[in-house]
C-alpha cells in the first residue's frame, strides 16, 4: 500500500515542481513508483486512475494539446485565510459536532477541508464542546442514503428505492434524484418519477433497498430542470396536501416577532408592513394545519383569512376551553 | 478503526502538505485527531512522506519530515509546494453543507470568504440549488459569539424571546456547549438570571454581546440533546384522530389505550406555557388531565387566543 501512496504523493510533487507541461512517457521514467517493466496500457489505466485522485485531493491538472501535463498553481494553492478568532471557534464548534453526527453525510470529506483550512490549528476553537444531530430517526442510514443520493444527483443518475408513503403502502419506485434537503430532523429527496412523470419529494427515512444505476457512470442518465431550486420544496406543514385544496390564507405578525420573519414563513408567500407588524399572504393546502402552526408559533401569529380558516379555529378553542372549563 | 487505504491515506498527506513549515513543530496526536486517524497511523504515512520528493530523488530532494517524542517537525520546506492544496469539489461541498447547517448561507461574508480562498471556484449558489442543509434559521454572528464564548470562557449579553413569551426579554449567559437537535441549534448555557442551568434555541437569540469573564465551572457531561431527566410529566390524553407521535411530544411515552383509540401520554416538559400552547394547537383533540397547573394554562390560552381572533382592521392592501 505505502507503494501507492508513494507514487501519488511524488507525482503530485513532479507536476508542481514541473516548471513547463510534461508527457506521460517523462512521467513514467521521471516519477518513482511507477513500474519500469510496466505494460504501457497498464500503466496508462494507472496513470489515469492517479490523476483523478490527485483531481480529487485538490490538484487541477491541465492538459495541452500535446497530451502534456501541468499544475494549474493558481488553482491549486490555497491563499491565506485570516480567520477572526470568533469565525475559527464558530467553524471548528460546528465542525467537530457534524463530523460526530451519523446523519450528517459529508464527514470524511469535511474532515479533509478542515485540515486544509487548518481550523483550530492555533486557537482554542476546537475546545468547544459540540454535538449534533441533525436527522434523528435512524441517522447512520439516513447520512448513508444521503450519500448516495448526493453523489447521484450530483452525477445525475437514476435510483432505485422501495418506499413506504404515509398511509403505510409500499411499492418501488425509479426517480431521477434532483436534490436533497434537510428540515425539521429529517432528510428529504426531491426527485422525478419516472414512472408517474412527476416531481415529488420523499421522506429518505422511509426509503429502502436504495441502488444507483452503475451503468456508464460518466454518463448522465438526465437533465435537472432548468431553474431547479431544492429549497422552493422546503414547505410549511400546512402547505403540504393535494394542489387542488390549495388556498391563500393571510396571517399577521405583531410587531414583538417581527425579526423572526424570516424563519416563520421560510421564504413562502408575501410580507407586507401593515399597522402594528407585518401581513403575511401564504398559500395553504390544510385549514387544520394552518389553525395547529397560528397557535403554535404564538403569541404574535393571528389568522386573519379566509373565514374558514378562521372559523375552524375559533370552533377549535371554543372546544379546548370547554374540555378544561 | 479499520486500515485506511492508500488512496485515503494520500488525501490525508496531501491536505497537510501546506501545514509543514521548517523549524515548527506539531503535535502528532493533535493532526491525527484532525485526519480522524491513530497517532500511530499517522505516523507509518509521514514514514511514507519521509520517501517521496522529486527526481532523481537524492536526499535533499526528499522531504526530510521527522517524528519524534510525540512531535512532527519538517526541516526544509517541501519540494514545489508553495502552501495549503486548495479544496476538492467534494471538500468545498461538505464544507459548504456545514457551513449551511450552522447558519451561514451561500452569500455569507465567511462562507463567501473561505471559498475565495481554499477552493478552485467552487459555486456554494450552484449546491444550494441542490442541497438544502439550512437548519432553523439563526444569525450566524450569533452562533460566531456563542461558539467564541464557549472557546473563551466569556458571559454573553442576550436579548431572548422565549417560546410562547409576548417579547424578549435581557438574560446573562455563560455558554457551554452547542448542539444541533431535529434542525434548531442550541445553547446549553448556565443562566445567571435564573441561577440554573437553561437550555436556549440559538434562533430566538436576537442579539448576544459579550460582556465579560463567565465565572460558572462548566457542568460535566458534554453537549447532548434534551434530557427529560428530572422535569415534571403531564398526562394528556389524545382522541381517536390524533396520534400520538413521540417526535412532537419529546420524551413522552403512551401509558394507557382505551378501545376507541384513545390514549393517555405522559410527557415531560420544562415549561408550562411551552406544553399548553401545544395541547391547544391541537384544538380539542389533546386533553391536559393533570397537573392542573397545564390544565388551568391551557384553558386560559385558549381564551387569549379566542379573544385575538378578531381580524385587524388595517391590513396593508
Amino acid at each position: 500500500m505505502n507503494d501507492a501512496v508513494e507514487r501519488l504523493v511524488n507525482l503530485a510533487f513532479f507536476l508542481a515542481d514541473a516548471a513547463e507541461p510534461v508527457s506521460r512517457e517523462r512521467i513514467r521514467t521521471d516519477v518513482a513508483g511507477y513500474p519500469v517493466d510496466q505494460d504501457p496500457d497498464a500503466f496508462l489505466r494507472m496513470f489515469e486512475r492517479d490523476k483523478d485522485q490527485l483531481r480529487a485531493a485538490g490538484f487541477t491538472i491541465l492538459t495541452d494539446e500535446d497530451s502534456r501535463y501541468s499544475v494549474d498553481r493558481s488553482a491549486t494553492f490555497a491563499a491565506t485565510i485570516d480567520l477572526s478568532a470568533e469565525e475559527a471557534a464558530a467553524l471548528g464548534a460546528a465542525g467537530s459536532a457534524l463530523l460526530a453526527d451519523p446523519s450528517f453525510p459529508f464527514a470524511a470529506d469535511l474532515r479533509l477541508a478542515l485540515a486544509k483550512i487548518a481550523v483550530g490549528s492555533d486557537t482554542d476553537s476546537r475546545a468547544v464542546v459540540a454535538a449534533s444531530r441533525l436527522a434523528d430517526e435512524d441517522p447512520a442510514r439516513q447520512g448513508a442514503d444521503v450519500a448516495e443520493l448526493s453523489s447521484a444527483a450530483a452525477s445525475r443518475k437514476h435510483v432505485t428505492f422501495g418506499y413506504t408513503n404515509s398511509r403505510g403502502a409500499r411499492a418501488p419506485h425509479e426517480v431521477e434524484p434532483f436534490g436533497l434537503f434537510l428540515h425539521d430532523g429529517r432528510w428529504y429527496l426531491v426527485g422525478r418519477d419516472t414512472a408517474k412523470d412527476e416531481i415529488r419529494t420523499y421522506t429518505i427515512a422511509r426509503i429502502t433497498d436504495l441502488a444507483v444505476n452503475r451503468a456508464k457512470p460518466a454518463t448522465a442518465d438526465f437533465e435537472r430542470p432548468a431553474g431547479f431550486d431544492v429549497g422552493s420544496f422546503v414547505r410549511l406543514p400546512f402547505q403540504y396536501g393535494t394542489p387542488a385544496d390549495e388556498f391563500e390564507a393571510t396571517l399577521t405578525l405583531g410587531p414583538a416577532i417581527e425579526w423572526q420573519a424570516g424563519n416563520l414563513t421560510v421564504g413562502h408567500g408575501e410580507l407586507a408592513p401593515m399597522d402594528g407588524g407585518l401581513a403575511w399572504r401564504v398559500a395553504a393546502r390544510s385549514v387544520p394545519r394552518l389553525s395547529r402552526y397560528v397557535v403554535e408559533h404564538g403569541p404574535g401569529v393571528r389568522l386573519v383569512g379566509p373565514p374558514e380558516a378562521c372559523a375552524h379555529l375559533r370552533t377549535g378553542l371554543e372546544e379546548v376551553i370547554r374540555s378544561h372549563g | 478503526m479499520a486500515r485506511p487505504t492508500s488512496t485515503e491515506s494520500a488525501r490525508r498527506l496531501i491536505a497537510l502538505l501546506g501545514r509543514f513549515h521548517p523549524g515548527e513543530r506539531i503535535s502528532l496526536a493533535r493532526l491525527a485527531e484532525e485526519v480522524g486517524v491513530t497517532a500511530a497511523q499517522l505516523a507509518d504515512d509521514l514514514g511514507t512522506l519521509s520517501l517521496c520528493g522529486v527526481a532523481p530523488y537524492f536526499p535533499d530532494m526528499l522531504v526530510d519530515v521527522f517524528v519524534e517524542d510525540g512531535m512532527v517537525e519538517v526541516f526544509s520546506p517541501l519540494p514545489a509546494i508553495r502552501g495549503p492544496i486548495r479544496l476538492s469539489s467534494a471538500e468545498a461541498e461538505a464544507l459548504c453543507a456545514a457551513l449551511s447547517a450552522a447558519g451561514f448561507s451561500a452569500d455569507d461574508p465567511l462562507t463567501v470568504r473561505l471559498l475565495d480562498a481554499s477552493s478552485a471556484g467552487f459555486d456554494a449558489r450552484a449546491l444550494a440549488q441542490i442541497l438544502h442543509t439550512a437548519s432553523a434559521g439563526h444569525d450566524g454572528g450569533v452562533f460566531e459569539t456563542l461558539a467564541s464564548a464557549i472557546a473563551t470562557g466569556r458571559a454573553l449579553e442576550i436579548e431572548y424571546h422565549s417560546e410562547g413569551a409576548q417579547a424578549p426579554t435581557q438574560r446573562i449567559i455563560e455558554p457551554q456547549h452547542l448542539f444541533a437537535e431535529r434542525g434548531s441549534w442550541y445553547t446549553r448555557a448556565w443562566c445567571r438570571s435564573a441561577g440554573a442551568l437553561r437550555t436556549f434555541r440559538v434562533d430566538r437569540i436576537r442579539t448576544a454581546t459579550p460582556i465579560g469573564a463567565a465565572l460558572t465551572p462548566v457542568a460535566p457531561g458534554g453537549a447532548e440533546a434534551f434530557s427529560s431527566e428530572g422535569l415534571p410529566v403531564a398526562r394528556l390524553r389524545f382522541a381517536p384522530r390524533e396520534e400520538f407521535i413521540e417526535r412532537e411530544w419529546p420524551g413522552g411515552q403512551v401509558v394507557e389505550s382505551f378501545p376507541d383509540g384513545s390514549v393517555i401520554a405522559e410527557v415531560p416538559f420544562g415549561g408550562t406555557a411551552w406544553i399548553a400552547r401545544r395541547v391547544v394547537a391541537r384544538l380539542g383533540a389533546v386533553e391536559a388531565l393533570e397537573p392542573v397547573a397545564v390544565r388551568t394554562a391551557v384553558a386560559a390560552l385558549a381564551a387569549e387566543e379566542l379573544a385575538g381572533l378578531t381580524p385587524p382592521a388595517t391590513l396593508a392592501p
